[in-house]
């Protein structure tokens, strides 16, 4: 009698929370309101010189093609800062997660990060995006799946070496593996986050520096890659690129119009620069020789197909075709669509292109 | 003595048991009455919202493994479209300032909107994806590519079918007419469907419409999407306010002195953030003495650009849905 009465009024308790909940939800969060307040979005013309600091020990600082956005690590914590005001946000990696890789959609203020975490079942790289302007992290979804977007590696160790991303496909190439010469696999992860690998790159030793590009609009996005051994540039599933009159090859870029960059590389420097698309033939490529010849990672060339060099020691970046230099203080960080930004004791600089 | 602390102890004992079977108990009845108090009680606003918000996601299918069809088929998700017949004399356009506002709207929880006026509406444009049946483009992508200062995402799109591009917007539904010619149809110039269509005045045609209607009426852009339009001749359509459920919306209207006003509202943020009704969208454009609206495609799709920058917050990981057509506004 007494468990019964007790049944009784653990029903009615249960009754009355779930009926006063409902009741709130119904009568509150479904009426429709009459007005509303309205808060004006004023588009600030921003001014384009920075003002922020980046805190000492910063490391591997990288800004958004509009400048408007850097991210770096600090005490292996990831921050995303606002050049035009200094404001910094941190993104934190999901539980018992480290981040992998941060890397800048090409054209957007969102930054793409890859998390390595690992269970019972294995090790796994889960892919995501920082929307700086919204400050929210999202899970890149998988289409087939419908659950986040991963790639399984067989290896704790495994880092992400390389990876290219391109708004002209909405691919983005992952290369795994423990070192730059030591490749577990390239994935590609498509448009609806599919990872796959791409064929002929497990377990290799000779891929350098990766990059893509497509034939023509209606088909798909090829990897094209270094051949470190053989000092040439080759394609997924195609002939490598021949240029008769270069002994070594390197990779350089590949820009929106899908023209291939390719470095003629003489003791270990860049003296020339190729470029043309993969269906023109080599004689009608066209090629830029440098003033002075310039380590391959001290050569950048924009989306646009604008390619600038380097001087770390006398602090100047060259536009290869107008010849105008542009002088930096400090160290270089990179250069972004409107100019070249530096670390100027402290304090984040840039010098604008004219 | 050890009599007594062996009875404290077990009473203690007891008391928990007690305590954690009542938890269990009330969890266990909650969980397993909810579902009838849902769907069969009396809080109307709650379920409905629930229905119809189910309906129109990418999930209905899951509504009919629980409920019975005569239980969902009481429930009609959006009201029928009717022909209409606009009186173009209601709206003259005045307002040919180049001016462009944009400003957010707060509503206490369900949702944020942003309102964009524009004056000068000549200069709104119908973009289609470059990419047709291949994939769909960004608002933002079309936009830029036609230098326009403001833009929002247009009417219905289907994805290609699997493959490399799925869920991508590659193809519209409907009609597309740009410039004054129609440069998509996958109906007859005489079948009827619901349209957002500007003339080349710029006054806003909505509701019914064939090609060779909105030819007739010199309209030089328009996109179709389904349903009943919002308001017509400042008259609110929509009587049910919780029909089509709540989510993320895309909507244009045109107030008397020609002035139109885009609006974009966010929502699936949460199950209490879920978005606008239609009726808000029909309230929101009242309350700014819109004359005629239209509904456009919403859900992942809604996006309102503005001045470089996407200015909502689609629920899409790259920022921005890939969609078909798009409402420009050219410099």
């Amino acid at each position: 009698m007494r468990k019964l009465r007790n049944y009784v009024v653990w029903t009615l308790i249960a009754a009355v929370i779930e009926f006063s909940v409902f009741y709130y939800v119904d009568n509150n969060n479904f009426k429709s309101v009459g007005s509303y307040k309205e808060t004006p979005i004023v588009v600030k013309k921003a001014s384009k010189k920075f003002k922020i600091s980046i805190p000492n020990g910063a490391a591997f600082m990288k800004m958004s093609d509009d400048g408007n956005y850097i991210s770096y690590y600090v005490d292996g914590n990831l921050k995303v800062a606002d050049t035009s005001n200094g404001n910094v946000d941190n993104v934190q990696p999901a539980n018992n997660a480290s981040i992998a890789l941060t890397s800048w959609a090409p054209g957007s203020d969102i930054l793409s990060i890859v998390e390595k975490s690992s269970d019972s079942s294995g090790t796994y790289m889960k892919m995501y995006s920082y929307n700086a302007d919204k400050k929210e992290k999202t899970e890149r979804i998988a289409n087939d799946t419908k659950k986040i977007a991963k790639i399984e590696v067989s290896r704790k160790s495994d880092k992400i070496v390389d990876v290219s991303e391109s708004s002209q496909t909405g691919s983005f190439y992952l290369k795994i593996g423990t070192a730059q010469n030591n490749t577990e696999a390239i994935y590609r992860v498509n448009i609806m986050n599919e990872p796959q690998i791409v064929d002929g790159t497990e377990w290799k030793t000779n891929i350098g520096k990766i990059n893509q590009f497509k034939l023509d609009e209606k088909s798909g996005d090829l990897l094209v890659y270094e051949d470190t051994n053989k000092n040439k540039v080759k394609v997924e599933g195609r002939n490598s690129i021949s240029l008769p009159d270069v002994e070594k090859q390197c990779l350089l870029s590949v820009d929106d119009d899908n023209n291939i960059y390719i470095g003629s590389v003489v003791d270990n420097k860049v003296t020339q620069i190729y470029y043309g698309t993969y269906q023109t033939s080599a004689s009608k490529w066209q090629s830029i020789k440098l003033d002075s010849p310039a380590d391959a990672s001290d050569i950048f060339i924009n989306n646009i197909g604008k390619i600038y060099t380097v001087d770390n020691l006398k602090g100047i970046v060259t536009d290869t075709s107008t010849k105008k230099t542009y002088k930096f203080n400090g160290t270089f960080v990179q250069i972004y669509d409107d100019g070249v930004a530096s670390l100027d004791d402290g304090k984040l600089v840039n010098i604008l292109f004219k | 003595m050890n009599n007594k602390r062996k009875k404290k102890k077990k009473k203690k004992k007891n008391i928990f048991k007690s305590f954690m079977l009542f938890i269990l108990y009330e969890i266990i009845f909650i969980l397993l009455t909810s579902p009838f108090v849902l769907f069969y009680g009396p809080f109307n606003n709650l379920k409905k919202a629930v229905v119809y918000s189910v309906q129109a996601s990418q999930h209905r299918y899951m509504l009919s493994w629980i409920l019975p069809k005569s239980y969902l088929d009481s429930f009609s998700s959006t009201a029928s479209a009717t022909t209409v017949d606009q009186d173009m004399s209601k709206v003259k356009i005045s307002n040919n300032s180049e001016d462009i506002s944009v400003a957010e709207l707060k509503d206490n929880n369900r949702f944020d909107a942003y309102i964009m006026k524009i004056g000068r509406p000549k200069r709104i444009k119908v973009a289609m994806t470059k990419y047709l049946n291949t994939r769909g483009q960004k608002t933002s992508e079309m936009a830029k590519e036609h230098n326009a200062v403001a833009a929002i995402n247009g009417g219905t799109f289907s994805d290609s079918t699997g493959g490399k591009y799925a869920a991508t917007g590659a193809t519209p539904g409907g009609f597309v007419i740009s410039d004054g010619k129609v440069i998509f149809k996958d109906v007859s110039e005489s079948d009827k469907l619901p349209v957002t269509a500007f003339t080349t005045n710029g006054k806003l045609i909505v509701g019914q419409h064939s090609i060779n209607d909105l030819m007739s009426k010199d309209v030089s852009e328009a996109v179709t999407f389904r349903g009943t339009p919002l308001i017509v001749d400042g008259k609110g359509q929509i009587t049910d306010q919780a029909a089509d459920g709540y989510s993320p919306r895309t909507a244009v209207g045109q107030t008397s002195d020609g002035t139109v006003l885009f609006l974009v509202v966010d929502g699936r943020k949460s199950l209490s953030k879920l978005g606008a009704s239609l009726y808000d969208l029909q309230q929101i454009f009242q309350n700014y003495g819109v004359v005629n609206a239209s509904n456009l495609d919403g859900g992942d799709s809604a996006t309102m650009y503005y001045e470089g920058k996407i200015r909502n917050s689609p629920n899409v990981w790259s920022g921005e849905r890939s969609v078909a057509t798009a409402f420009v506004v050219e410099q």
